[in-house]
């Protein structure tokens, strides 16, 4: 075999390895990412966005709603999950810890974005009907991420004691949200 | 023989004497009983993840109750009729009240309408 064959050989090897790396590489880094792989700071932040962002459809319902049920409802949204926000910055304070942004908290903030902008177009029943289907598909979602993905990976006792405690107030809110839906489409 | 008139009248003097211990100590042993029978009591209810406990409460007109929230989020306590509400009670907050003869019996938490508790007032 001459040198210039085992030269030609050995790059077209590394051409293959290139071209297969460039080609692995890519697909691994596209691997779309999971909320099950989040830390337990970037749950802290996904939880904080979630319950502001509850926080704001209910400021809209209360300056758009005429309905009680629905005044009702969202004045205790802004009271809950204010509440929720306190402890869970109490505790991130006590931990010396500061919340890490991540997709799943700009995701969320992106889809509320669209959302008060279309809620905001609405008004009469009309608002009424969507903020009220929106704050129960939300509940189910978020209860959903939390009871099963968030509190079985959060590695923080207190944390997950916490994420515990709030998991009892969302369903409560969850059960509320059903009860606004019949009251409004009724 | 004087001797002996002396033992029959003391005889008779101490079970006298013990006649009426006795029936003293029958009356003490009665009447505080009747009395803490009859006095108001005090009843704690606790507001915990969302739930009353107990849930369900037995008392009478003249106890107090007092319902203290230790959930960090605040409640109401308020009759199914709203004949009686505490307002907001924040966390670690308490509220109290007296228990009259016609006092609504159900209540609710205003701001969780499926946290529910109840009063069975017994006259």
């Amino acid at each position: 075999m001459s040198k210039n064959t085992i030269i030609r050989s050995v790059f077209a090897f590394l051409a293959v390895a290139i071209i297969f790396a460039a080609v692995s590489i890519p697909a691994s880094a596209d691997k779309a990412p999971s909320p099950a792989d989040l830390n337990d700071l970037e749950i802290a932040h996904v939880a904080y966005t979630a319950d502001n962002i509850d926080i704001r459809y209910a400021h809209l319902a209360l300056a758009k709603s005429k309905n009680p049920v629905v005044i009702e409802f969202a004045e205790t949204m802004v009271r809950d999950h204010t509440g929720v926000n306190e402890q869970a910055l109490a505790l991130l304070q006590k931990l010396n810890a500061q919340p890490q942004d991540n997709f799943l908290s700009q995701n969320l903030n992106q889809q509320a974005d669209q959302l008060v902008e279309e809620m905001s177009a609405l008004s009469g029943d009309a608002f009424d009907k969507k903020y009220a289907a929106n704050e129960l598909a939300y509940h189910q979602a978020v209860n959903s991420l939390v009871e099963g993905t968030f509190i079985p990976n959060i590695q923080n006792p207190q944390m997950k004691e916490l994420f515990g405690q709030a998991i009892v107030i969302f369903k409560s809110h969850e059960q509320h949200a059903q009860k606004m839906v019949d009251a409004v489409n009724n | 023989m004087r001797l002996t008139i002396k033992m029959g009248i003391l005889s008779s003097s101490l079970r006298t004497v013990a006649v009426i211990a006795v029936a003293v100590l029958i009356s003490i042993s009665i009447q505080p009983a009747t009395a803490t029978d009859t006095a108001p009591r005090e009843h704690v209810v606790e507001i915990r993840n969302l739930e009353f406990t107990p849930k369900e409460l037995s008392v009478a007109p003249g106890d107090t109750i007092t319902w203290i929230n230790y959930d960090f989020i605040p409640h109401t306590v308020t009759a199914d009729d709203e004949s009686w509400d505490s307002g907001l009670i924040k966390t670690e907050g308490k509220w109290q009240t007296v228990v009259t003869e016609n006092m609504y019996e159900t209540y609710f938490c205003r701001y969780h309408p499926n946290m529910k508790g109840k009063l069975k007032i017994t006259q």
